[in-house]
């Protein structure tokens, strides 16, 4: 073997060595910068748009994050402390009937109409046993393990504290410098593969670009049309159900029934009355309707080459492997990585380079 | 014994070199000095050794270039056979086709010598165009009436091949 090709064995091997270094060194700050990539891709088009307008980098983010601050203000002082009292009252009142009764059902949680229904139900079907199985659910010990992981969370606000201040200090410095950073890493490339990393990722930020852009802005459409329907049904916390609804709903099939539950329960447990869940239902079922006939073929439908199934699979896993986050974010990653496969595979041979 | 103040070195990310290489250019002559330190942050310097292949014929189109120096040799390969077409000298560009259409390279390109490229990415030259419109329309009137000519010349050159027949 040459000397050059050992010496350059000798340099790969020690830059492998370095980048895992770097990996373990900075692991705990890895979820910081992949939130902070995912906000700067959001804001970064505002920006870029700021900038064609003679508008200063610097400027056009102090505004924007002036803007979220002002936004941000209004719902911790408006929005947030009336969730935060609902849910001390929710708590409260769980734990006394856990307290009160030894055998939890639907008639101690106050539910009686679902309770009549399961009724009638079980009177035809006796085999059901729906009350047993629900009462089975609603034992006093998961309610206390559930009650216990409340004060874990306090502990993880500190966290979360950190986070928040952490994390819009990356965003600042990765949209100011968005074009240098790029500009940096793509000069380090050598010249047999200088353009073909530029078409490369030119071809991924379209294909994923207009899918995730396409995807927000669904969200956006739902978010608001949610929040106006329950404006007008005159259910409390609107503004905080509609916004549950809509950030559920990118989570495909399965979104908007988790997004509708906080919604139900906020009817069945406050002063609304019970027939409002089928307000609720319907109006639901229209906007899902407007969402999965107009809005996703036409915003999303283009962009997102995977089929149903492929789908509806990815989110199970999703949801197997990480949870309601998994569920959220499994399709986008998914689909990140397809076009990622894609899309190298074809400028890979453009540029025979297989 | 006066204390002669250092002048200060304002820090800078920009390469005046660049800058001002980039005036003599014709593409680039008539942009202001402001102009040109803008497009000197979506232009690439990359250095070529000798024989060192830039593009092949097929590649993708995604870069424009010009020479800032050295020189470069357009060809067709023909079997092993290199048909030269033309060489690129220093301020000379090539690849500008792709800013306006989405073709393939329609010829090789190497270096005849150890060349410095100045590279100039389509995407990067859209959004340059989209950021800073007017100086993006004295490059593209520049580049108008380079191609212009050339389309002149080729004219020429067919006219005086027919008469020739």
């Amino acid at each position: 073997m040459e000397r050059s090709s050992i010496l350059k064995w000798i340099l790969f091997g020690l830059s492998i060595l370095l980048i895992v270094a770097a990996f373990l060194f900075y692991q705990h700050i890895i979820s910081y910068l992949i939130v902070a990539f995912l906000i700067a891709y959001i804001i970064s088009p505002l920006v870029n748009l700021a900038e064609k307008y003679q508008i200063k980098r610097t400027v056009s983010i102090l505004v924007i994050y002036i803007i979220i601050a002002l936004l941000l203000a209004i719902f911790f002082n408006v929005i947030i402390p009336q969730i935060i009292e609902q849910m001390i009252d929710l708590v409260h009142s769980l734990n006394e009937v856990v307290q009160e009764h030894d055998d939890i059902n639907l008639r101690v949680l106050g539910f009686d109409g679902i309770a009549n229904i399961i009724d009638s139900i079980e009177s035809r079907f006796p085999q059901l046993e729906i009350h047993r199985q629900i009462s089975f659910t609603l034992d006093e010990a998961k309610f206390n393990s559930v009650l216990n992981q409340i004060p874990l969370f306090f502990k993880s606000v500190i966290n979360v504290a950190s986070f928040l201040i952490v994390v819009p200090v990356i965003v600042f410095f990765i949209l100011k410098d968005e074009r240098k950073f790029f500009h940096y890493i793509f000069s380090c490339i050598g010249n047999r593969y200088f353009e073909f990393s530029l078409h490369l990722f030119e071809k991924i930020e379209t294909s994923f670009g207009r899918f995730f852009r396409a995807l927000l802005l669904e969200t956006l459409l739902v978010t608001i049309m949610s929040i106006a329907g329950l404006l007008i049904l005159r259910i409390p916390y609107a503004i905080v159900l509609g916004l549950i609804v809509g950030l559920a709903n990118p989570i495909k099939y399965f979104g908007p029934f988790i997004g509708a539950v906080p919604t139900l329960l906020i009817i069945l447990l406050g002063p609304t009355p019970d027939i409002y869940i089928l307000y609720a239902g319907i109006m639901f079922l229209i906007v899902q309707q407007i969402d999965s006939l107009i809005l996703f073929p036409w915003l999303v439908g283009k962009s997102m080459n995977m089929h149903p199934l492929w789908v509806l699979l990815t989110v199970i896993a999703g949801g197997y492997a990480f949870g309601i986050l998994g569920m959220l974010f499994a399709v986008p990653v998914v689909f990140l990585i397809k076009v990622i496969v894609e899309v190298s595979h074809k400028s890979l041979k453009k540029f025979e380079i297989i | 014994m006066p204390i002669i103040p250092k002048p200060k070195k304002k820090r800078t990310d920009v390469d005046m070199e660049l800058v001002v290489f980039l005036k003599g250019l014709s593409l680039f002559s008539t942009l202001t000095k402001g102009e040109r330190i803008n497009l000197s942050r979506f232009i690439y310097q990359r250095d070529y050794k000798k024989d060192e292949i830039i593009v092949k014929k097929g590649y993708p189109n995604v870069v424009f270039y010009i020479v800032q120096n050295g020189e470069l040799l357009i060809y067709l390969e023909h079997g092993e056979e290199q048909i030269e077409l033309r060489r690129v000298g220093e301020k000379e560009f090539f690849g500008e086709i792709g800013i306006f259409l989405e073709e393939d390279r329609t010829a090789s390109v190497k270096a005849t010598m150890d060349s410095t490229l100045l590279a100039i990415p389509t995407t990067e030259f859209q959004k340059f165009i989209d950021q800073y419109p007017r100086a993006a329309a004295k490059i593209l009137f520049n580049m108008g009436q380079v191609l212009a000519s050339n389309i002149l010349k080729l004219n020429n050159k067919l006219q005086t091949m027919k008469i020739e027949k």
